[in-house]
């Protein structure tokens, strides 16, 4: 796949909404790119007609879920493994509804999610009620998931990854838009799907070197998704690649990226007047104050913790996330995408709230690296393990709950398996992408070993 | 204005304990009152009210507020029992109420509550308080000091009333006090800051029970010897429908700050009749033999060998020392109210024409043909004796003016919802009410599900309205382990329609540490609060009743899995690490670019063995280590790169 300057094809406008409606514009949909630094509004890269099909399918299988199944959105609303409170629609319809009656919906422990959602549905509401399977909810999170494909194909021809055999960008955008993993998170209405679709977005200006967009993006995103924080390493790799990564221009991303959030906090602050919503999102995120069963390590240990312990395995648990962002961006300092796609991943084993949708995300994100999967061993494995611990998952936590004929150790035991499973992913998949840099894959026949 | 009213209430409250001119004579000194009132209900149900006043002596200058001038507390409390007078004067409680109640009342064939549901509690222990401080920290501070200090009084867990389960200032509770004390305190003009907060809190798990019930009498003068208060067995009181017990303290002020402590007790019980004969008879329960069956000879097919039981006979005959197991001893001598000598009362029936009364002891004191009352005597005995050969007629109760249920919705153990009916029986009036709820804060509501539907038993159509008919909506949300939900809804209901409340709500899981021994049992809902307001009286309180307490049953997890859970998570999390640490950290080489040299195992330890051999032999051999000692550097290099 080649890549095109922009300015070879500047009389071509085509704006996303028109390039997923008007399937006989493909013939204009070529593999090309966008370099525009001076039109931000302008598209980052051009699909051709089967990504166009993809994302038109993938528009149309949503549409008609919602459509047809209208209780599947607080259905799966309601499943633990899909949305946690930290992302659940039904809890950000309750911030908003006291945010409008006047109350702070910070001021008690119903609401974990950021400011800005408020905002957003407030918004929303502007043109239609914003219940899951309303028209105006069902276009915003439809567009999310789209423009997220879109990203995530722009990524995939972005100079930073071009020189390698990449995956067709139907097949990625395909790989995301039909995940059954992503598309359950689309219905549940988590509003994870609203800030992956920024997370995607920040790396797709990253890597056409549209700096200010991109850490304005990351700086949304790690205030909708606290964990997203752990990113900036990378990112900063990213940004700086281009010119030399001095600290002057380490520092001034930096800077920028802490303008950015500081300013999204004060909208919090000027939202409801006080302080008090960050500890009610990322306080009670820390310090996992809603102890709600999920796919992830934490609610189990936290439970059975003895009280004394609480305080201190909080922190290791919290530190455990953190401790993995500097190595992997060191030792990848020559691959940030695959360094930011670690820690995605590592995150998704370690934050106090995961969802399925984070694995989406991780997965789609894999997808990116093409070069790497001659080398990964254990795929099929690690898929069986992950497609096994999600067909038990919800039907041990049935047991639990509903028909009270299994306990707590069942859905334990398979948030243990989920998360064997993801470390295989992970471990492999960044042993495979080490393996690259140590030769470039120059020859796959000649076995490595790590000494 | 205000001074007028203050007065003409103290004139009230003496007039109607005793004689005015009594009032004006012992003014100044310490009195107590007591009563019992007698009802028979349908279905052989007695409800039987005790009823005790206790007021200290008139105090000048009570001290409001540890203000500069220290005004001179109560000398002596006369008849007011110190235990309670120092607890609430320590923690500076100007009104305190509390409540123990266990069984139901079952409004629809019992109607209106004893005295309109004001001394009637929720299931287990409810109290509230109106305390005086100058900060809100700092009476909440004084509050729980006060629960404390109760729970060691009665015997109660009230010690676990802590900031989850306290709600502060519903507007649901009004003060008894008509001088409010803020007024006082500005009036004083000395502490202007002060002022009275209100806080509710409830234990709807709490078993009420004889513990209880022993320090509740030891509070009255005769202390359960004397007086109607001889009849207060716990085990009779505590084997009945419903019972309640209450304690109110008000401290009563007049506009010259002369003050005096006042305590109302009350023991509500509805008694069965026929449970309490047959546990006198036999303590084991037998069916009665065929000689004493009353037939329903109504049946078609009734005769001499076939016979279907009456659900409650209609012949009784029964005395009151059947019920409670002994008689009324004595009369108790502080009773003021008989200090006349004569025309007071002490014990009341209600009764209708179709019932006998006969007497042992005591004096009549009135007798019409629905209410007979009495007086006791000294050094005398007293029983009255019940009989009727239709016990179904009663002297009704009126119905009360709302009917209430609430239930649980949903299955599972993640959410659920809760759905609150209430019915306004009344053809023409519209009722208007708060409702009162408070949750524990592991249940988790959604305001935004509640709905209002009314529907009415006219039309049977049921709409979707808010606005007329919840005019207001006081709400606070929880926040995990700090405070409950509250919430608090002004009602207005038109007649005959019955409005549904509903909601949903999450539950949550617990710590380990917090879950009761019985975890698989549920939690307990404290019920709900219903007062209903007076239409003439500009919304004052005409009434109150409670809803049934709630169970809620959480997840559990499994109790035994501390140590399992924290090895088996940590040895995952280990595992995640050391790999990824292990890929991060070492460097790669081709396989066939690292020397390795196989050598046997025994050669690859002989020169360890043969350097262990020379040390041990000590420094009589030291050439053996310098026999080779690059071969021994590269064993140890190829040992390094295969680990």
């Amino acid at each position: 796949m080649q890549i095109r300057s922009c300015r070879e094809i500047d009389n071509i406008t085509l704006s996303l909404v028109d390039i997923t409606y008007t399937s006989n514009q493909q013939a204009r949909c070529s593999q090309t790119c966008y370099d525009t630094r001076l039109n931000y509004h302008r598209p980052l890269a051009l699909m051709d007609w089967r990504t166009c099909a993809a994302i038109f399918a993938a528009a149309i299988l949503r549409q008609s879920l919602s459509f047809l199944f209208p209780s599947l959105h607080s259905l799966l609303g309601q499943h633990v493994e899909v949305t946690t409170t930290m992302t659940s629609f039904k809890q950000m319809k309750e911030g908003l509804h006291l945010y409008e009656i006047g109350l702070s919906p910070y001021n008690g422990g119903v609401y974990h999610q950021a400011p800005i959602f408020l905002l957003l549905f407030k918004f929303a509401g502007k043109f239609g009620p914003t219940s899951p399977d309303s028209f105006i909810i069902n276009v915003l999170y439809t567009f999310a998931d789209i423009i997220t494909a879109y990203f995530l194909c722009a990524i995939s021809k972005s100079p930073k990854l071009a020189k390698t055999n990449q995956l067709a960008d139907w097949v990625i955008a395909a790989l995301y838009l039909f995940n059954p993993l992503v598309v359950a998170t689309n219905i549940s209405r988590s509003t994870a799907v609203l800030s992956n679709a920024t997370m995607v977005g920040s790396i797709a200006y990253a890597c056409y070197n549209k700096n200010i967009l991109s850490v304005i993006f990351l700086a949304v995103a790690s205030h909708a998704n606290f964990y997203t924080i752990y990113l900036v390493p990378p990112f900063l790799l990213l940004w700086t690649s281009t010119t030399n990564t001095s600290t002057a221009s380490v520092t001034k991303y930096l800077f920028l990226y802490i303008t950015a959030s500081a300013g999204l906090a004060s909208i919090g602050y000027f939202m409801t007047g006080s302080w008090q919503y960050l500890s009610a999102t990322y306080g009670s995120l820390l310090f996992f104050k809603d102890l709600v069963p999920n796919m992830g390590l934490w609610w189990y240990f936290f439970m059975e913790m003895f009280d004394f312990f609480r305080p201190l395995f909080t922190y290791i648990f919290q530190l455990y996330s953190l401790i993995y962002v500097l190595p992997i961006t060191f030792r990848l300092h020559n691959y940030p995408l695959m360094a930011i796609t670690c820690i995605v991943g590592i995150t998704t084993i370690s934050k106090s709230y995961p969802e399925i949708g984070d694995l989406g995300m991780y997965i789609s994100l894999l997808s990116l690296f093409r070069f790497i999967f001659p080398n990964v061993r254990y795929a099929l494995f690690a898929a069986l393990v992950i497609l096994h611990s999600l067909v038990l998952a919800p039907n041990f936590y049935h047991l639990w709950i509903y028909l009270g004929s299994g306990n707590a150790n069942f859905i334990y035991a398979i948030t243990l398996v989920y998360t064997i499973g993801l470390t295989i992913i992970i471990t492999d998949t960044l042993r495979a992408a080490l393996r690259i840099e140590f030769d470039g894959g120059a020859d796959p026949s000649k076995s490595v070993i790590q000494i | 204005m205000f001074v007028l009213g203050a007065w003409v209430y103290l004139f009230a409250v003496c007039a109607s304990l005793f004689d005015v001119s009594d009032c004006a004579l012992s003014s100044k000194a310490s009195g107590y009152n007591e009563s019992l009132d007698l009802k028979p209900l349908p279905r052989n149900n007695l409800l039987a009210s005790f009823n005790f006043e206790i007021y200290s002596d008139l105090a000048e200058g009570y001290d409001l507020v540890n203000g500069t001038d220290q005004p001179v507390f109560l000398a002596h409390y006369g008849l007011f029992p110190r235990s309670v007078g120092q607890i609430v004067k320590s923690t500076q409680t100007h009104e305190l109420h509390l409540r123990f109640t266990q069984g139901w009342w079952d409004s629809e064939e019992w109607g209106f509550l004893p005295h309109n549901g004001k001394y009637a509690g929720g299931t287990g222990v409810e109290v509230w308080a109106w305390i005086a401080g100058e900060s809100y920290d700092e009476a909440e501070n004084r509050w729980y000091e006060l629960v404390n200090a109760l729970s060691g009084l009665f015997c109660a867990s009230l010690n676990f009333v802590d900031s989850s389960r306290t709600t502060p200032n519903p507007i649901s509770f009004h003060p008894d006090s008509t001088v409010s004390a803020s007024s006082l305190i500005a009036g004083k003009g000395n502490v202007s800051s002060s002022s009275l907060h209100l806080f509710h809190g409830s234990l709807p798990r709490e078993t009420v029970c004889t513990e209880n019930l022993t320090p509740f009498l030891k509070l009255l003068p005769c202390k359960g010897r004397a007086g109607i208060s001889s009849l207060l067995d716990g085990h009779r009181i505590f084997d009945s429908r419903w019972q309640s017990m209450a304690l109110d303290f008000v401290l009563m002020c007049d506009s010259d700050y002369r003050c005096r402590l006042h305590m109302t007790q009350k023991v509500d019980v509805v008694l069965d009749v026929l449970r309490s004969l047959q546990r006198r008879l036999s303590p084991v329960p037998k069916p009665p033999p065929a000689e004493e069956l009353q037939c329903d000879t109504s049946k078609s097919y009734h005769s001499d060998s076939i016979c279907f039981p009456l659900s409650t006979p209609d012949i009784v005959n029964w005395k009151l020392s059947d019920l409670f197991g002994r008689k009324i001893q004595n009369r108790c001598l502080l009773d003021r109210v008989s200090e006349n000598g004569v025309s007071s009362y002490s014990v009341c029936a209600h009764i209708t024409p179709e019932w006998h009364l006969s007497r042992e002891g005591g004096a009549i004191v009135s007798s019409t043909s629905s209410k007979a009352c009495f007086s006791l005597l000294e050094n005398d005995e007293f029983d009255i004796g019940f009989s009727t050969s239709n016990s179904a007629s009663v002297s009704k109760n009126e119905p009360p003016p709302v009917y209430v249920q609430r239930s649980m919705t949903g299955r599972g153990q993640q959410n659920g919802g809760i759905q609150t009916i209430i019915y306004n029986p009344s053809i023409t009036d519209s009722v208007s009410l708060i409702y009162f709820e408070s949750l524990p804060w592991y249940m988790k509501p959604y305001i935004h599900t509640l709905a209002a539907t009314l529907s009415n038993s006219t039309a049977s159509k049921s709409t979707t309205i808010k606005r007329e008919v919840v005019k207001d909506i006081l709400y606070r949300p929880f926040l995990e382990r700090v405070r409950g939900t509250y919430l608090e809804l002004k009602l207005d209901i038109p007649p005959e329609a019955r409005l549904t409340l509903s909601y949903d709500f999450d539950k949550t899981l617990l710590y380990l540490a917090e879950y009761p021994p019985d975890a698989n049992r549920g939690f307990d809902v404290p019920p709900g609060i219903l007062t209903v307001l007076s239409k003439e009286n500009n919304g004052s309180y005409a009434y109150a009743m409670r809803t049934s307490s709630l169970l809620l049953s959480l997840p559990t997890p499994d109790f035994s899995m501390p140590y399992n859970v924290i090895i088996l998570t940590s040895t995952v999390m280990a595992l995640a690490f050391g790999t990824i640490y292990n890929i991060l950290v070492r460097r790669f080489v081709y396989e066939q670019d690292v020397v390795r040299e196989r050598i046997p195992l025994v050669q690859r330890l002989r020169p360890r063995i043969m350097d262990g051999i020379s040390r041990w032999k000590g420094a009589t051999a030291p050439e053996i280590d310098k026999v080779d000692p690059g071969a021994d550097a590269n064993v140890d290099d190829s040992l390094d790169e295969k680990t």
